[in-house]
């Protein structure tokens, strides 16, 4: 097998700032990017298995069309930029799976709203990237079509469920990629891989064309290799969306520009919570070094508590499984997806379910079910709502008195594939720190802040107040400008020759 | 489960999160808690009303798992929550409307494209009700 060192000497090392600044100043075409970029994925995605379907011909219509757009004068950055989106978020005539038997082949007839925004924006999709099924994850072991694998170690997981995003955009094979964040789908696989993962706050980005999970939950979010690309990719996704009630009509801060920022006086919130005696110690240790160095940039570190985290799993395992039960209702064989025939219409529609769904996605759809039927719904979903409002209000607590919060992304790095598989409980535990946010709908990103003996990435996870995205950036911004975490990239041996 | 959980994590290179696990999963009685399967009846009745046909094998692992789950979250029991009042959103949203404007739609072919059976411009279904 041959080393793809030899690729970092191509256009696909660039940052996607860099990049973008590339094709501005003529110095390459969006043409020779994105087949670099879809060289890059013959390469290396045979081993690291990211994307469930690469559109290479369309990438290579849209990157004509981005050259022929550049005017030279207020184009937009991500014009003839090569991405990638997550498989849970509609393409318009572009099977989208979700990462399941049920989708296999599935067109959608429209986009998503933020797969529209990066079209007028001029960005080039390289394709979709595998996801545990229906988002439901956390390895992407949940697919029904294969586990991608982390680049660091071929054999562990990247995380999930946006584990193909993440993969993606560690190993080069897209500048950035959009996922989804239920419980911590971007952050977690973003902590695993070692790149920059943000989820913004609830409604901040339009969910329109995002198949649904955790309605109360889901938010779609970016990967990107560093701050700066995240934030990029973050004002050209966000803002009000008519198609989508839940999107807030708030103002969209150009995010790229404000990143330089004096932390002087920044108040940064420790949470106890986040840093019991059970943690990976590497981990432990690389955040409590990284907060360090936010103090020596001049932010003020304040011990806080935010007494019902560990509620936080128990909360979100009754109120997902709850609203995923009634999203996924709408899988029954007749209008798309896949269909059984069983002789009579429910049985049909019973059977298309035994056959389209995998085992996570029965599991959860179950335990949903149990949760709001009757005589259990007061015990479960109304007991679990309660205590969602706690966890909602140790957040509000906590923001009087810090602007941000710093804790560990995942109490453990990457770990092998396979050994959670089979035990549902385990796998949610990778998800403790960061489910919080979604239940109470803050923002939070991870960065890479170290890595451990064995040479897996570390995220360090930073968590803002709602609608606070700007602050969160910068701060995330002022560290990695203070580190040269993200620079260091994994190396791959390559599927088939050098790249 | 419980005991399985333990040693899985246990002889993980990982090896670390066991205290976690303790503290997450157990609570302080840890060794006092057993898991509780699910009634496979119970279980029966809930995949009806999920409309999913499941395997005798598929019935019994979901029996143990659910249960487990679900003992799980009786954690929650410990938190009072009398009068705290429940969050099934978190945005102070309600009624969000938008001028009554008529948009270009799907068209009935679009709608209908990934339709397993069509007749004319409807969806193809077995009968509801036996005649």
């Amino acid at each position: 097998m041959a080393n793809c060192m030899s690729s970092f000497s191509d256009l696909t090392a660039l940052s996607l700032n860099e990049a973008s600044q590339g094709l501005a100043n003529g110095d390459f075409t969006s043409i020779e990017l994105t087949e670099a970029s879809l060289d890059r994925i013959a390469a290396v995605d045979p081993l690291i298995k990211s994307y469930i379907s690469v559109t290479g011909e369309r990438a290579l219509e849209q990157a004509h069309e981005a050259d022929a757009a550049r005017s030279g004068e207020s184009d937009h950055p991500l014009l003839g930029v090569p991405i990638a989106v997550k498989d849970v978020i509609s393409t318009a005539n572009i099977e989208t799976t979700c990462g399941s038997r049920m989708l296999k082949g599935y067109l959608p007839p429209y986009s998503a709203t933020v797969v529209n925004r990066l079209d007028a924006a001029g960005a080039v999709m390289l394709g979709k990237t595998n996801t545990d099924e229906f988002a439901m994850g956390s390895s992407t072991e949940n697919s029904a079509f294969f586990t991608t694998h982390n680049p660091w170690c071929l054999e562990r997981v990247p995380g999930g469920s946006s584990g193909g995003s993440a993969a993606a955009v560690a190993s080069s094979m897209a500048f950035a990629a959009l996922g989804s964040d239920t419980g911590g789908s971007i952050r977690q696989p973003g902590a695993f891989c070692g790149v920059v993962g943000l989820k913004p706050s609830y409604g901040r980005v339009s969910r329109y064309g995002l198949v649904a999970f955790g309605s109360s939950l889901d938010q779609i979010g970016v990967f990107a290799r560093t701050v700066g690309d995240a934030a990029l990719m973050l004002e050209t996704i966000a803002g009000a969306d008519s198609f989508d009630s839940t999107s807030l009509d708030a103002e969209v801060p150009a995010y790229s520009q404000h990143l330089e920022q004096d932390l002087h006086g920044l108040r940064l919130g420790i949470p106890e919570q986040y840093f019991g005696d059970g943690m990976q110690t590497e981990v432990k240790e690389a955040v409590q070094v990284a907060i360090k160095q936010f103090e020596q940039l001049g932010a003020e570190l304040i011990s806080i508590s935010m007494p019902h985290t560990e509620m936080g799993l128990p909360v979100y395992y009754m109120v997902v499984t709850a609203e995923c039960s009634a999203n996924l209702s709408r899988f029954d064989g007749i209008r798309f997806g896949h269909s059984t025939q069983a002789g009579s219409m429910w049985g049909n529609i019973s059977a298309t379910r035994a056959e389209g769904f995998g085992p996570e996605v029965k599991r959860r759809i179950m335990l949903g079910t149990y949760a709001l039927s009757v005589g259990y719904y007061d015990a479960y979903y109304l007991k679990a709502q309660q205590v969602r409002t706690l966890i909602k209000e140790d957040f509000a607590q906590a923001f009087e008195k810090v602007d941000l919060i710093a804790c560990p992304t995942t109490p453990t790095t990457a770990f092998p594939i396979g050994e959670k598989v089979d035990d549902p409980l385990s796998m949610y535990l990778a998800d403790i720190f960061t489910i919080s946010a979604n239940l109470s709908g803050n923002c939070g990103v991870s960065v890479p802040c170290g890595y451990d003996s064995q040479g897996l990435p570390i995220g360090l996870q930073l968590m803002g107040p709602y609608l606070g995205e700007e602050l969160l950036l910068q701060a995330a911004y002022a560290y990695e400008s203070n580190t040269e975490w993200h620079f260091r990239r994994p190396v791959l041996a390559c599927a088939s020759g050098p790249a | 489960m419980w005991t399985a959980l333990c040693h899985s994590v246990e002889k993980s290179d990982l090896g670390t999160v066991e205290c976690l696990l303790q503290c997450f999963f157990y609570g302080s009685h840890s060794n006092e808690r057993d898991a509780v399967k699910l009634e496979t009846a119970t279980v029966r009745e809930i995949a009806a009303l999920a409309r999913i046909d499941l395997t005798e094998d598929e019935i019994e692992t979901f029996a143990h798992q659910l249960g487990e789950v679900l003992e799980y979250a009786e954690k929650l029991q410990q938190v009072n929550t009398d009068s705290v009042p429940p969050t099934p959103f978190v945005l102070p949203l309600s009624n969000v409307i938008r001028p009554d404007e008529a948009v270009p739609g799907l068209s009935t072919d679009e709608a209908l494209a990934n339709a397993p059976d069509r007749q004319g411009s409807f969806f193809r279904v077995r009968a509801f009700f036996d005649s």
